[in-house]
């Protein structure tokens, strides 16, 4: 008998094989990658957003709201890592001229640098000074001449003097902006395209809010103005005092080309379709692809 | 229970005389009769002789483990001077069951004492038992197929696999039985006059009876022309082997009838969806509703061990092999009081019982390739079974998206021992891991992992009335969200179950069981803390102990011939965070046999579940009690009807009631569920089931299953259809034995559309509609061919190719259409 293994003995020895496995088998992969840089961006009023801003024409022009809806941000690309997606956007006060906090990244590489305006959604944060309030008015459809049944992703509210005469506006803009492949000048006055993440470093970039944006002028030099908006109410509107998106979309544009070469018949057409895009800057300057769409670019679908 | 005599004896005395010496081998000594005792010649020497002999049976533990074979034990017997018994000892290798039952029979022995000189002495006798398998029992009824009446005088001829012939004629009622053919395939021919014969092949397993039921189809009076149709013969047989009952309103399916069913790939678990009652997500989607309940509603139980999830990512195999499984069960509501903490449908699987024969299976196709092989130790006392499924996706992927990772496995040990013949140990191993992950240049990047493992050991006492199981299961389950978070729980549970038999109309079934869950939430290094999903994960999943505890009990009672009630009931109290919450559920089933062919079905019961999340995914839960319970009403009543022929025909009404449901598939229409607290919603679910059936393992085989349903949703003051709500659900399959081992089958599937959600793009949502549109219906058909070879007596091998959704039909979810999403399977599958 002494050949023979002990029965108790063997079932145990079976038993703790068995328990070996499994506690062997607990085996997803932790992450074991390599730190990487991290990437904090910002959304920053730009003065006018902020203090407001005297046109060209001697208007001066004072934003009482402006609220940007921004995030989305992605970095991509073949020499991209990018450690985890940040799928989410949040509500700024864009009168605020302080540095608000959009998300951190991580990554490692050269990375191609995108971000979204649009409505928010059930999820977005909200910023500094916003409220749930805030975010039902704004996730509220609505419709305008240019959209239908759509939130606001940019909303302006102010006023507008010049001479004793007032002018108020209240524009919700129901437009989705996605912005692509940015890029700034180097010192050397070359572009250099997204943002470049190295191990253990820190890097910032801020978006500039820049609300003269709606009152530049498509002519060779740069200016401001706020006459066209004043004859809209005045000449095409109802001269109530409040210049709408209704009143603009009414407004004949007369001026020339802008930069890019883009004609418009309206002065709505310009402001809504044309220089919405330019209010959200990409930092230091840079410029970035944009594509302006009245629905979200993509729809994932009931998934 | 054959008995040999004592056929030689010898006796040692203990201070007293030499009877015998020591013999020769027990094989020696069987075939010669008792000698006469030699001892010193001037003793006179009787040896005992044995006067009352209760017998002893085959040990049944034995039998359910597939062990058949003839067992010899031998005894040293030692024989007072009353003729008693006062001890008895194994002599020979050690063959657990059959010594444990060699001793207790031979205590009852009763022999004439030893004497000596006329005096009664003590004495040593050897002594031996011979177990013989009981023989299997072949019985059945020979009807006429369409007046039903028996047929007196059939010749039935079985022809067992060695050809031998065994000739029986059935009585006036039709009926005939044998008890003399071995064990193991045999064909069943039957021949009447006047009547189409048949034929089916049956296995006889000793210990078991098998009964065919034969219905004949007459023919033709006048003599049949030469192109006439031959005479009908596919009027098919029905075999039934006696075996567990089970309950009222439950769906079954063995796997043999999975094996053959197009579209689930020999899956048991995937099979489910065929049933009535059971809606489907989306078309190959593993996931679906019973009775309106969603699958974070449905609970997963493989042999009593609660498991998270039943398939792999994607689309993917289920994550136990299917080897292992003898059948699963579809409680769709009104369930035995064993089963409890969820409110909606019960999933469970039994697995196969150890064997100790060895046998094994291995199967490779496209994607993957598994294996199971179950073997016999320590004599048959014990039993290894190892199996696994290894997915070699991660290779595929890796030759057409590089950068990409997709992976998947599974694994499974048993080990059971008996330590008597009434006492089994068992451990039990299973594991599943899945892994979607990127490559990058730095290290892999997560995107979406899933484990679990179980360690299960039991014991189980059998006894003349009952059993008695008692285990302790320890868990491990890990979700790897990816940027979200790591959520894993560790579990510990405590389980008992009593059967004891009250007489033969009363069955009592009680027990109780505890489980611990320790849950832990891991932040991934690198994301953004204020992203909303991290901190919805967070807050989803926080780390602590959530225990809950439960007592159950129910009677099965034959209150009279034809009619068995089940009432019962479980309580259970739950723990999670600071809160508690005890549920008390009355359950209540009941079946009436109003004649040979017609049962009606009753199930009733109340069912409560801690908060859920959509899917069931391992070591998520939701935390606390806030909120209360889930809970759900459950009630059905039906007919099940024998149509003969083999066909069977189930109807069922069923209304199931849900209240505080934490169903945000079903309700939850401001951005994606599970997201945040979930809304609370009340919901019912009405409907009618009906299921055709004709076994898939006969050689033409089939079943139409339809469910006409509706479910609906009440949040506050708005009442809608629920997410998934699909008015009709119909399922069409058949399968045919083609001849030459080829067997081709076809399912096709229809279901309508689910409501139309509107797209919100983040707005805020508009009330929702009691009637919306509905998406477009679907439809696909799955086809499956299999040719299969025997190479021996047990060993076969077999060619399967089969396809699911060959039409490429792509669904319809509102303005999204999806799809097509077809899975084609090529692979090879043997046995032995």
């Amino acid at each position: 008998m002494g050949h023979r293994s002990h029965p108790v003995r063997a079932r145990w020895s079976v038993g703790w094989t068995l328990a070996g496995v499994l506690s062997c088998a607990a085996c997803l992969p932790e992450d074991t990658r390599k730190t990487p840089g991290s990437l904090v961006v910002t959304l920053t009023g730009g003065s006018a957003s902020s203090d407001g801003l005297t046109t060209t024409d001697g208007w001066r022009v004072v934003f009482q709201r402006f609220i940007v809806v921004a995030g989305e941000i992605e970095l991509d690309g073949d020499d991209c890592d990018q450690y985890a997606e940040n799928d989410y956007s949040r509500i700024f006060d864009a009168t605020s001229p302080a540095p608000q906090r959009a998300g951190i990244f991580y990554g490692v590489g050269r990375c191609d640098f995108a971000f979204l305006v649009s409505p928010p959604r059930w999820d977005t944060l909200l910023g500094a000074g916003m409220s749930d309030a805030d975010s039902i008015a704004l996730r509220t459809p609505g419709s305008d001449p240019y959209a239908q049944d759509a939130g606001i992703s940019i909303f302006v509210e102010g006023v507008a003097e010049k001479g004793g005469e007032n002018k108020r506006f209240q524009w919700p803009f129901r437009r989705f902006i996605q912005y692509e492949k940015c890029s700034v000048l180097t010192a050397e006055q070359t572009p250099q395209r997204g943002v470049i993440l190295e191990r253990d470093e820190a890097t910032q970039l801020d978006l500039a809010v820049h609300g003269e944006s709606f009152f530049e002028t498509s002519g060779p030099a740069p200016a401001t103005a706020f006459e066209p908006f004043r004859a809209a109410d005045g000449e095409h509107g109802d001269g109530d005092g409040v210049v709408t998106l209704e009143e603009l979309a009414r407004t004949p544009w007369g001026g020339p080309p802008d930069s890019d070469g883009r004609e418009w018949s309206t002065l709505g057409d310009r402001v809504y379709l044309g220089l919405l895009q330019r209010v959200v800057r990409y930092g230091g300057g840079g410029t970035c692809s944009t594509l302006s769409t009245p629905t979200e670019p993509d729809d994932d679908g009931p998934f | 229970m054959l008995f040999d005599n004592p056929v030689r004896v010898w006796a040692q005395s203990r201070g007293l005389f030499w009877v015998l010496p020591l013999l020769a081998s027990p094989a020696a000594a069987q075939s010669r009769a008792p000698e006469p005792p030699q001892a010193p010649a001037s003793a006179q020497v009787r040896a005992p002789e044995l006067r009352h002999d209760p017998g002893v049976g085959y040990p049944e533990a034995a039998l359910k483990n597939g062990f058949f074979d003839r067992v010899i034990v031998a005894l040293v017997l030692e024989v007072a001077k009353d003729g008693s018994v006062a001890s008895a000892t194994i002599e020979g290798p050690p063959q657990p069951l059959f010594d444990q039952a060699a001793l207790a029979a031979a205590r009852e022995l009763r022999f004439a004492p030893a004497l000596k000189d006329g005096v009664p002495v003590v004495a040593r006798i050897r002594f031996r038992y011979v177990f013989e398998a009981p023989p299997p029992v072949l019985s059945g009824k020979v009807l006429e197929d369409r007046t039903g009446s028996a047929v007196a005088g059939a010749a039935v001829t079985v022809r067992a696999g060695d050809g031998a012939e065994f000739r029986l004629r059935t009585t006036d009622d039709g009926a005939f039985r044998s008890e003399g053919i071995p064990r193991g395939p045999v064909e069943v021919a039957i021949v009447a006059g006047g009547l189409a014969p048949q034929t089916v092949q049956v296995e006889l397993t000793p210990g078991s009876e098998t009964q065919v039921v034969a219905r004949l189809a007459g023919v033709p009076v006048t003599a049949a022309k030469p192109d006439a149709p031959s005479p009908r013969t596919d009027v098919p047989l029905e075999v039934v082997v006696r075996g567990e009952k089970l309950a009222p309103a439950v769906s079954s399916l063995s796997r043999a009838e999975v094996r053959q069913m197009p579209g689930v790939f020999g899956d048991a678990f995937r099979a489910i969806e065929v049933l009535p009652g059971v809606t489907p997500i989306a078309s190959g989607f593993p996931f679906f509703y019973v009775r309106g309940a969603p699958p974070g509603n449905v609970g997963y139980f493989l042999h009593g061990i609660r498991i998270p999830y039943l398939f792999h990512v994607a689309l993917g195999p289920s994550v136990i092999h299917p080897g292992l499984v003898e059948r699963v069960d579809l409680h769709a509501g009104g369930y035995p009081a064993r089963f409890g903490r969820y409110a909606g449908g019960i999933v469970s699987a039994e697995m196969t019982a150890p064997r100790t024969d060895t046998h094994g299976e291995a199967n490779i196709r496209l994607f993957d390739a598994g294996a199971l092989v179950e073997t016999g130790f320590a004599d048959g006392r014990g039993t290894l079974l190892l199996g696994g499924r290894y997915s070699y996706t991660a290779l595929l992927f890796s030759l057409l998206v590089p950068d990409v990772l997709l992976d998947y496995r599974d694994y499974q040990a048993r080990v059971t021992y008996d330590v008597t013949e009434r006492d089994r140990l068992s451990v039990l191993g299973i594991g599943a891991y899945d892994l979607l992950a990127q490559k990058q240049q730095n290290g892999l990047n997560v995107l979406f992992g899933t484990e679990f493992y179980r360690l299960g050991l039991a014991h189980e006492h059998t006894f003349d009335a009952g059993s008695l199981r008692t285990g302790v299961t320890l868990g491990y389950d890990q979700t790897n969200m990816g940027d979200e978070g790591n959520a894993i729980d560790r579990s510990i549970a405590l389980r008992t179950e009593f059967k004891h038999s009250l007489g033969e109309r009363a069955l009592l079934r009680a027990g109780a069981d505890t489980t611990l869950d320790d849950y832990e939430s891991r932040s991934p290094k690198y994301v953004d803390p204020e992203n909303p999903e991290v901190v919805a994960f967070e807050r989803n999943n926080p780390g602590r102990t959530d225990r809950a505890v439960g007592a159950f009990c129910d009677v099965v009672l034959d209150v009279a011939p034809g009619v068995e009630v089940t009432p019962g009931a479980r309580v259970d109290w739950y723990h999670s965070l600071s809160a508690d919450a005890v549920a008390v559920e009355p359950r209540l089933a009941a079946r009436f046999q109003v004649s040979d062919r017609l049962t009606l079905v009753h199930a009733y019961g109340l069912t409560h579940q801690p908060p859920s999340f959509t899917l069931n995914l391992p070591g998520r839960s939701p935390a606390g009690l806030e909120g209360g319970l889930q809970k759900s009403l459950q009630t059905s009543a039906g007919m099940e009807l024998e149509l003969g022929a083999g066909t069977k025909l189930t109807s069922t009404l069923f209304h199931n009631a849900f209240f505080d449901m934490t169903d945000a598939l079903s309700s939850e229409h401001d951005g994606p569920p599970d997201a945040r607290p979930p809304e609370r919603s009340l919901g019912s679910a009405t409907g009618f089931e009906l299921l055709l059936n004709r076994r898939m393992t006969q050689r033409l085989g089939g079943f139409v299953s339809y469910t006409l349903s509706r479910s609906t949703r009440s949040v506050g003051r708005e009442r809608f259809p629920s997410t998934f709500d699909r008015t009709h659900v119909l399922n069409v399959a058949g399968a045919y034995d083609l001849g030459r081992a080829w067997r081709a089958g076809a399912r096709f599937v229809f279901y309508t559309g689910t409501p139309v959600l509107p797209e919100l793009h983040g707005l805020i949502p508009p009330p929702r509609s009691e009637h919306p549109d509905r998406a477009s219906p679907f439809y696909r058909l799955d086809l499956r061919l299999e040719k299969r070879w025997n190479l021996g007596e047990r060993t076969w091998i077999s060619f399967v190719f089969e396809v699911m959704n060959a039409t490429l039909s792509k669904e319809s979810f509102g303005g999204t259409e999806l799809g097509p999403i077809t899975i084609p399977s090529i692979g090879a599958e043997m046995g032995f």
